[in-house]
């Protein structure tokens, strides 16, 4: 044993510091067992109360704080701190400079060599402005095909019947020369009066030898008219359809515009001075001077022959 | 999102998906059409996802659109599989390798692809870790581990470097 009475007190000294290790602690131990008498004098063992607070500033920092450091995880203290430990200890600043140096640093000089073929243009947003100005400008166009379509058999209209008052015949029932129509009843009425008298008149004149004139196809042509609308006097479905199939154009056009929709009567369309003559109201000028040259040869008296009248006289 | 809002989307960020989804893929064409695919992405969801979002999105998308390739291709298998034996290769590898950044990048590849991720998130834009856990799907403390266990190897690396130069 190294401790004695000579040099107890230097060993009970250097344990109140605590700078005995644990061996040299155990022999003191056993030496005041033996000799009670130490511990009772001044050199007594006092309680240890105090603690060191500078324990962490000789701490060094381990990984994880190291790692947070450099990803700038830490507060401010804790980075002036572990700054402060660096600056005088070497081997920590050469720690936080591996780390730093464990960072990827991207090339700049790699660029997406593609840029313009991901952009997007402008023209996919005119393509549909284009799309309606392209419908736009079609319904335009049946508007004014409408409107010319219109106008045109409108004028015609009036033509024929201008044409028809000057030769003085009121109406036929021929596509050429149409009335503007009250209604399709009306019409059907109308139509079959007239064909009536008419169809006997011209049919008279054309099958006489004497009335042989340069339209006598015209004549023909009229008279399969008539037919077509008074084939059947007595239905009026079949009048109906048959003043249709003559009428069709004029018809079903005025029916779509609202200015021919309002239906008026020959009397009312203006009296133009245009006197050109459609074939029909020629032929129908050639039936009236066929029909004063017949009622002048009725006027003539022939003569019986002369044989007859002795025959019976005997 | 509008077109200009689209465009200039490509300008500001194509460059980074680039060389993010170069990163992982390691093949320019490869990056390339993942790149042109995160893109063709946004642009179908213009409507939805707005000009401030957008990088978020973008990155979102190419990270999933790289995994996606890799798996078709085969490659998560290898990255996956995290050996000691790598470490050591890298370490021998070391003496070919003409400075700090080849080895890192050499030693990036040898990671799991996740910690690619999370690592060139952080590096290359500079995201914090609740972004690249929105991105990548991961939650902020996978990522807080996986950069840290990412840093403690490269760091590993660079010693061994340093202490054979």
């Amino acid at each position: 044993m190294r401790i004695n009475k000579k040099n107890i007190h230097v060993y009970l000294q250097q344990y109140h510091l605590g700078m005995l290790n644990e061996a040299d602690s155990v022999e003191l131990m056993q030496f005041l067992a033996l000799h009670p008498e130490y511990l009772e004098n001044e050199f007594s063992l006092p309680e240890i109360n105090e603690i060191f607070k500078n324990k962490k500033s000789l701490k060094k920092p381990n990984e994880i704080k190291l790692i947070n450091f450099v990803e700038g995880n830490l507060s401010r203290v804790e980075e002036n701190l572990i700054k402060a430990l660096a600056e005088n200890d070497k081997i920590l600043e050469k720690e936080i400079k591996l780390f730093k140096q464990a960072r990827l640093i991207p090339d700049k000089s790699v660029l997406f060599p593609h840029k313009q073929r991901l952009k997007k243009k402008d023209e996919i947003f005119i393509f549909p402005l284009i799309r309606w100005a392209a419908v736009l400008a079609g319904i335009l166009f049946l508007g004014y095909l409408f409107i010319r379509l219109n106008d045109n058999i409108f004028r015609n209209t009036q033509k024929t019947t201008v044409a028809n008052k000057s030769n003085g015949v009121k109406s036929l029932p021929s596509f050429t020369n149409n009335p503007i129509i009250q209604t399709p009843h009306d019409v059907v009425q109308q139509n079959q009066k007239t064909a009536h008298k008419k169809k006997s008149k011209i049919i008279n004149s054309a099958q006489s030898p004497l009335t042989q004139s340069p339209h006598q196809p015209e004549v023909e042509r009229i008279e399969n008219s008539f037919e077509l609308t008074a084939s059947e006097p007595n239905s009026i479905a079949s009048k109906e359809e048959a003043v249709k199939n003559n009428f069709t154009s004029e018809t079903k056009i005025s029916m779509e515009d609202p200015q021919v929709i309002t239906y008026h009567s020959i009397e009312s369309v203006p009296v133009e001075a245009d006197t050109d003559t459609s074939v029909t109201s020629q032929i129908m000028h050639n039936v009236g001077l066929l029909e004063k040259m017949k009622s002048e040869m009725e006027k003539i008296k022939i003569p019986k022959p002369v044989f007859f009248a002795s025959f019976r006289e005997e | 999102m509008t077109i200009s809002e689209y465009n200039q989307c490509v300008d500001l960020y194509s460059d980074g998906l680039y060389r993010f989804a170069l990163s992982l893929v390691k093949l320019e064409q490869d990056a390339e059409d993942v790149v042109q695919d995160c893109f063709e992405k946004m642009w179908k969801k213009h409507d939805e996802v707005s000009f401030v979002k957008a990088k978020s999105y973008l990155f979102t998308a190419c990270h999933h659109t790289a995994i996606d390739l890799l798996r078709r291709k085969n490659k998560l298998i290898q990255i996956e599989i995290e050996k000691e034996s790598d470490i050591q290769e890298n370490y021998i590898q070391i003496h070919g390798k003409k400075n700090i950044k080849e080895v890192l990048f050499s030693l990036l590849e040898k990671l799991p692809h996740a910690q690619q991720s999370v690592l060139l998130l952080r590096d290359y834009e500079g995201y914090a870790y609740d972004e690249i856990a929105q991105i990548t799907g991961l939650s902020v403390e996978q990522v807080r581990v996986y950069i840290f266990r990412a840093r403690m190897k490269m760091r590993e690396m660079i010693g061994k470097m340093e202490n054979l130069i």
